[in-house]
């Protein structure tokens, strides 16, 4: 694998996904989870199995990948200041990762927010930030199946409100 | 199948494309059933019930896609206006932002107020110029009733990230105005009036009506804004502002009382003062009054 650096010799530890399947993942690369990490701090010994109920193997296996990738990243440092938060720049191996259905998009962000992997969930909310951008309030709804549940004269109300700031 | 060749499978198209596109691996990774008119639980619908995700989500957004956000559903609204991180990118708080940080200015400048007009810094101030006329949206029937609209969200959003304190008006009296330092001929420390000013600071609504009133007090549409960074006697970071007017262009003799901007501002031009500056700043349009009624053909 491309994305493998130097041969892995360190403690292995297995995660049992929610639809049953057993994963292997290094343990440094597991750590990128600070639910996890904290779990193994907690149980001490190496080989664990742990099961990961709420996701299932499709969407573990990119998770690992994605941690595996990331796995020397520097952890991140608390609060982001307001312009780092928002900008919406994704590094070309994200953007690439980040490619899949909506579907699998929104469950890597839900299994990211789970297990606390705060890059990872970064990267999901700015990718779907982008996908919202220069989008109408009714594409919106339909890109992501919200009910719009105002009604017409309060949605226009809104709009209004609103409309000064919209480009013209 | 091997299970390190799926996760190496290209990822050929973005998501919105998958459907399009019935060869892609990606397709199938739908969760099964929510075809079926997808009214089920699907993760877009599970992870976007979670308040925390929304606003991760939003809070990524430049300002009018954000404010626009509002408009999708009312569970949308209900987290916009709870969060007070979104309530600050939208101006609808002030921050406690530290003096290091560049106070961010309300996009509502830059696009009805001084569109088009250069911003910089001239000796510690950042400088903000009114257009050369009117404002182009005033003389535009439908944009003045989108910029002027009562409930506007404008209206009730702060100028800046930080409190911004209209501190003192200024008279621009020489008739030659060479670009590009009106600094070099004005001296910002001597040559104003003290405003009535609220050390909270003044919205946006506020801040409008003062700088109109000003303007309809001058009968001239043109001004600059000097924005100087201070420190409040708090502590904390402000915008202290000096408005200069420029009665050098009058567009009509001061005899005519029509205003510039009839009907946007209700505040009279005395109340800004201070009362002990309201007779040097009178006495200071009587002597530009004069000059132009010697030296002005009408």
């Amino acid at each position: 694998m491309a994305d493998t650096p130097a041969p892995y010799s360190g403690p292995m530890l297995t995660f049992i996904s929610g639809d049953g399947v057993h994963i292997e993942c290094e343990r440094d690369v597991a750590e990128r989870s600070l639910l996890i990490k904290n779990m193994l701090e907690d149980l001490g010994g190496a080989n664990e199995e742990i099961p990961i109920p709420n996701v299932n193997e499709a969407v573990l296996k990119k998770v690992i990948e994605w941690c595996r990738h990331h796995k020397n990243d520097p952890p991140s440092t608390g609060e982001e200041d307001d312009s780092r938060r928002k900008t919406t720049d994704i590094d070309e191996w994200d953007q690439k990762f980040t490619q899949v259905d909506q579907e699998m998009l929104f469950e890597i962000i839900l299994a990211a927010n789970y297990l606390d992997i705060k890059g990872l969930l970064d990267v999901g909310c700015k990718t779907v930030a982008n996908m919202i951008k220069g989008k109408s309030p009714e594409e919106i709804r339909k890109t992501f199946n919200i009910q719009n549940d105002f009604t017409p004269e309060e949605e226009d109300q809104i709009r209004r409100e609103n409309e000064w700031a919209e480009d013209r | 199948m091997d299970a390190l060749d799926e996760q190496k499978s290209p990822l050929c198209v973005a998501w919105d494309d998958a459907s399009s596109d019935p060869d892609c691996p990606t397709g199938s990774q739908t969760t099964p059933g929510d075809d079926n008119g997808n009214k089920g639980h699907t993760a877009a619908q599970a992870a976007l019930a979670i308040p925390e995700i929304v606003e991760m989500i939003l809070l990524r957004l430049g300002f009018a896609d954000l404010l626009r956000m509002e408009q999708v559903c009312r569970s949308w609204q209900f987290i916009m206006r709870g969060s007070i991180i979104i309530r600050r990118a939208l101006f609808f708080e002030q921050s406690s932002a530290s003096y290091d940080e560049k106070p961010a200015l309300n996009p509502f400048f830059e696009k009805w107020f001084c569109p088009g007009y250069y911003c910089e810094t001239i000796g510690g101030y950042f400088v903000q110029r009114g257009p050369s006329g009117k404002f182009p949206w005033f003389e535009d029937s439908k944009l003045k009733e989108i910029v002027l609209y009562e409930k506007a969200s404008w209206r009730r959003m702060w100028p800046s990230t930080v409190p911004v304190v209209l501190e003192a008006v200024s008279l621009h009296t020489r008739r030659q105005d060479p670009e590009p330092g009106i600094s070099d001929h004005v001296d910002l420390n001597r040559e104003h009036s003290l405003l009535r000013s609220d050390t909270n600071g003044m919205n946006l609504s506020g801040f409008l009506e003062a700088m109109i009133s000003l303007m309809n007090h001058s009968k001239s549409p043109e001004f600059t804004v000097f924005w100087k960074k201070t420190t409040g006697n708090s502590g904390k970071p402000r915008w202290q502002l000096i408005a200069l007017l420029n009665p050098s262009q009058l567009m009509s003799p001061r005899t005519d009382t029509k205003p510039i901007y009839p009907g946007i501002s209700k505040m009279n031009f005395a109340e800004l003062l201070n009362d002990d500056e309201l007779s040097r700043f009178l006495s200071w349009t009587e002597v530009v009054d004069d000059y132009y009624n010697t030296h002005v053909d009408w």
